[in-house]
């Protein structure tokens, strides 16, 4: 029972990691119908910067803040340089150009920091908290804490601010939107800029927890969290945390109860599976084509 | 007796909305129908039940005596139920010619393995669907444009070229959604030729929704009018255009 | 199959092939190319067969899928594991014939069970759930010790040179002109824009949605086998959703559907990485600079009014002659 309890609390933790990345997947979706896959390369911007940092002695709090800002700066520019100019071509090619861009994050940090894996600092000494033989690491605790503070701030952000119900018309019906006067290209850069710092949030809470840092780590997060997003029902915020916390449970429970090596089959199966039954995501709602 | 299309007690639920209820319609041999209503009223939906995208909630709809209710949309077009779409759909990607052909599909089978080995049978298959497809053309006075790109047509020649897509199924009942919708009275007065020469040529049944009233005076013989999912009246052009109940629908109290 | 090979005798990029590949051919049996432009010339060979088949699913079909690559893995992983193990005893000129066969049927049939479970799926859906079947593919790959598991499947002969490679090719790539080219290539064109039209024209859509799946899988594991064969080891991480990626990107490059543009771009884009050599460590940067520069240069108006510009000029002058 403790061990299946532990394993639940490991997985939410994980779980947090793939919600906020998945927020930004499905933002940013939601707006542009884009599946932007240099997000995960976003996730490696941000803990890069804030290993740079916290290696020439920087405080944390300014490392963390300047990370947020410089993953805000290159997710916006991105926007601005690559995507806009084909906002209204076919979606194919918005694609491409987002795995352009993945391959250009991946290959310019290769080029600046070297190939060789970096070991990130432990930035987080709390000590582990003990619940009638459950562990709560301090990185697991703090993960989850600020996960859940930035979902609700994000929750609050689309439902009740201005910003977010204009978010919301863009991503309704985009011509619509700025025939109400609507500025599309502010809302869509502010979507990035969201986006873009949750993963850098993101980045710096997965080195914490596994300290590792490479040119490619971002990639396979990313995907994990996309496919959070599509379980969840893309496009749809409360769908993405959904996704994101299921995913973690399901890949922590496949890795402690049936299988280490296959644990990303397995997801994928899951996926595949839910995807069959529920063609848009769990919070998705089914559309039928008009006639 | 030639019954083409015969149904009965026909009705369809959406989540919570009754959006067509006791529906019924019977169309005979070479016959032309209208299918009139207030926007809403469900005419769409009946057209959408009666090709097999929708499934109804129950009810009856047989086409030459056979039960069509639960087969196949493909399946359904092939036993001779053709339509036109509100907004014209045509594969603005192929060639005039080659949208018929993809519509004479089901009478010039040929397998993939006679495409790889371009057998005998490939090329008589070709050659028969050339053939018949710029007949069909011709009669529909689109031989003419048959190698133009379907999207660069002129609005009113895509018009009938969907018309004669739905004519190469070779259909017992051919359903026309909105036919005059965007033309000018010029293209309409077309139309209108266009569609009574198909009647005739073909010798098809013909079931069409409309609002542009001229068009359906002019072309029905009967008329069924449809509010509220409900029919509300059957009866001769002369006949509607005189029923108050008929009259109210459309104004309003 | 004569009537088809005149009619295309007419076509100047059909003749044009032909001698590049008898070309290719002559160069290769007299040694007159080296072994490392041999080795790239077969890569292209092997990138053209992927394309070509993605094409008919992606391009002509209109299905977005990143699961090629699984598909191709099937192919390589069946097919040497059938020259290699099944029948070690068996000369390799004899057991490469029905491994080929057999890796392609093995991975048309995996393109089967992919397709019928991805049916009710459109757009970004179906390309998460095809990338999800080849990573699928890929861990178990990874995890198969009778093949090698991790460390790679070693070992295997590497029968497949450049003569074989371009017949091989030539052949797939020919079957497959000939059925874009016939009823069966207007109906997925026409599937691709109107899916319901199709639909309400007689056409069974969900059939011809599984064959595409079918024929497209079948030569990504032709283009497996002759991978495996002529690399002589594999590794199930080659296979991961990034070289997908890769064989989408000459598909988008030559233009969905396009035929000829895909053969281009899966040669230009086999070459490019090979000329950006001398970049050394700046090559996959300038690729991927080229890949943004591509795409936002194909889609920029103003390019596009000029190239129409040009064609119609061109055309012009060929009146006034």
């Amino acid at each position: 029972m403790n061990l299946f309890t532990q394993q639940i609390v490991n997985g939410l933790s994980l779980g947090a990691i793939y919600a906020l990345i998945a927020l930004g997947y499905t933002m940013v979706y939601g707006i542009c119908k884009l599946i932007n896959f240099a997000h995960g390369d976003i996730i490696m911007v941000g803990s890069y910067i804030a290993y740079v940092l916290l290696a020439n002695g920087i405080s944390l709090p300014v490392s963390i803040i300047a990370s947020v800002v410089g993953c805000v700066i290159v997710g916006v520019l991105i926007e601005k340089i690559a995507y806009k100019p084909l906002r209204d071509t076919s979606r194919i090619s918005l694609l491409i150009t987002a795995i352009g861009i993945s391959y250009l994050l991946q290959n310019l940090c290769q080029l600046i920091m070297g190939v060789n894996p970096l070991t990130f600092p432990s930035i987080i000494n709390i000590e582990s908290l003990n619940f009638f033989g459950v562990t709560i690491t301090g990185n697991m605790l703090v993960t989850l804490i600020i996960s859940i503070i930035l979902m609700i701030v994000i929750d609050l952000l689309v439902k009740k601010t201005k910003i977010g119900k204009a978010m919301r018309a863009v991503s309704e019906d985009r011509e619509a939107a700025s025939l109400m006067g609507i500025n599309i290209n502010s809302i869509i850069s502010i979507t990035f800029a969201i986006g873009s710092a949750l993963a850098a949030i993101a980045g710096i809470l997965w080195a914490a927890n596994y300290p590792q840092l490479k040119p490619t780590m971002g990639s396979l997060p990313g995907i994990k969290a996309f496919i959070a997003a599509v379980f969840g029902g893309i496009g749809i915020v409360p769908g993405a945390v959904l996704g994101g916390f299921l995913l973690g449970l399901v890949e922590t429970m496949t890795k402690a109860y049936i299988s280490t090596q296959f644990s990303d089959g397995i997801v994928f199966f899951i996926l595949i599976v839910m995807l069959i039954f529920k063609p848009n995501g769990i919070l998705g709602k089914n559309e039928k084509e008009k006639v | 007796m030639n019954n083409i299309l015969h149904v009965e007690n026909l009705g369809i639920n959406f989540g919570g909305l009754r959006a067509v209820d006791n529906f019924y319609m019977d169309i005979y041999g070479n016959e032309l129908v209208g299918l009139i209503g207030p926007n809403g009223a469900g005419k769409t939906t009946v057209f959408n039940m009666l090709t097999g995208i929708y499934a109804p909630s129950e009810g009856k709809i047989e086409l030459m005596g056979e039960s069509i209710i639960n087969k196949k949309i493909n399946d359904i077009a092939k036993m001779g139920i053709a339509r036109t779409f509100q907004n014209i759909r045509l594969f603005n990607n192929l060639s005039v010619v080659d949208n018929i052909k993809v519509a004479l599909n089901s009478s010039h089978l040929y397998s993939l393995k006679d495409s790889l080995f371009r057998t005998k049978k490939y090329y008589q298959a070709e050659e028969d669907m050339e053939n018949e497809a710029m007949e069909l053309l011709k009669i529909m006075h689109l031989d003419d444009l048959a190698y133009t790109l379907a999207a660069n047509l002129p609005y009113g020649k895509q018009r009938e070229l969907e018309i004669a897509r739905a004519l190469a199924l070779k259909p017992k009942l051919l359903l026309l959604d909105e036919p005059a919708a965007g033309m000018n009275p010029k293209e309409t007065l077309e139309l209108i030729n266009t569609i009574r020469y198909v009647q005739d040529y073909f010798k098809v049944s013909i079931l069409l929704i409309e609002h542009d009233m001229n068009l359906v005076m002019e072309l029905c013989k009967r008329i069924t009018v449809l509010n509220y999912g409900m029919v509300l009246k059957v009866g001769s052009p002369l006949e509607i255009q005189n029923d108050e109940e008929v009259i109210k629908a459309y104004l309003g109290n | 199959m004569f009537r088809e090979v005149k009619k295309l005798c007419k076509n100047k990029w059909f003749i044009f092939s032909l001698i590049g590949v008898v070309v290719l051919m002559i160069l290769s049996f007299t040694n007159l190319i080296s072994r490392y432009y041999q080795g790239i010339f077969t890569s292209i060979c092997i990138n053209i067969i992927l394309v070509t088949s993605l094409n008919l699913l992606s391009g002509y079909l209109g299905e977005l899928t990143l699961g090629h690559a699984g598909f191709m893995s099937i192919g390589a992983y069946v097919g040497a594991y059938i020259t290699k193990d099944l029948f070690p005893f068996l000369a390799i000129e004899i057991s490469f014939w029905p491994a080929l066969i057999i890796g392609a049927i093995i991975a048309a049939l995996i393109g089967f069970v992919v397709a019928f479970a991805s049916l009710r799926l459109k757009g970004d859906y179906l390309a998460i759930i095809t990338l999800a079947f080849g990573e699928i593919i890929k861990n178990i790959l990874t995890n198969l010790e009778l093949v090698g598991g991790a460390k790679g499947y070693m070992g295997i002969s590497r029968f497949v040179n450049l003569p074989l490679a371009l017949i091989i090719m030539f052949i797939s790539v020919f079957l497959i002109y000939l059925l874009v080219n016939s009823q069966y290539g207007r109906i997925i064109k026409a599937i691709s824009v109107d899916d319901l039209a199709s639909n309400n024209s007689g056409i069974d859509t969900k059939a011809y949605k599984i064959k595409t799946f079918v024929i497209a899988a079948f030569f990504a594991g032709i283009a497996g086998v002759l991978y495996a064969h002529y690399m002589g080891n594999l590794a199930p991480k080659i296979f991961d959703y990034n070289m997908s990626i890769e064989i989408l990107v000459m598909v988008v490059l030559g233009g969905m559907g396009n035929f000829k543009g895909g053969i281009i771009s899966a040669i230009i884009l086999t070459l490019l990485p090979e000329l950006l050599r001398g970049f050394a460590d700046y090559q996959m940067l300038v690729y991927a600079l080229i890949l943004i520069f591509m795409m936002l240069f194909k889609n920029n108006a103003k390019v596009n009014a000029f190239f129409s510009e040009l064609k119609l000029k061109i055309s012009k002058e060929k009146v006034h002659e």
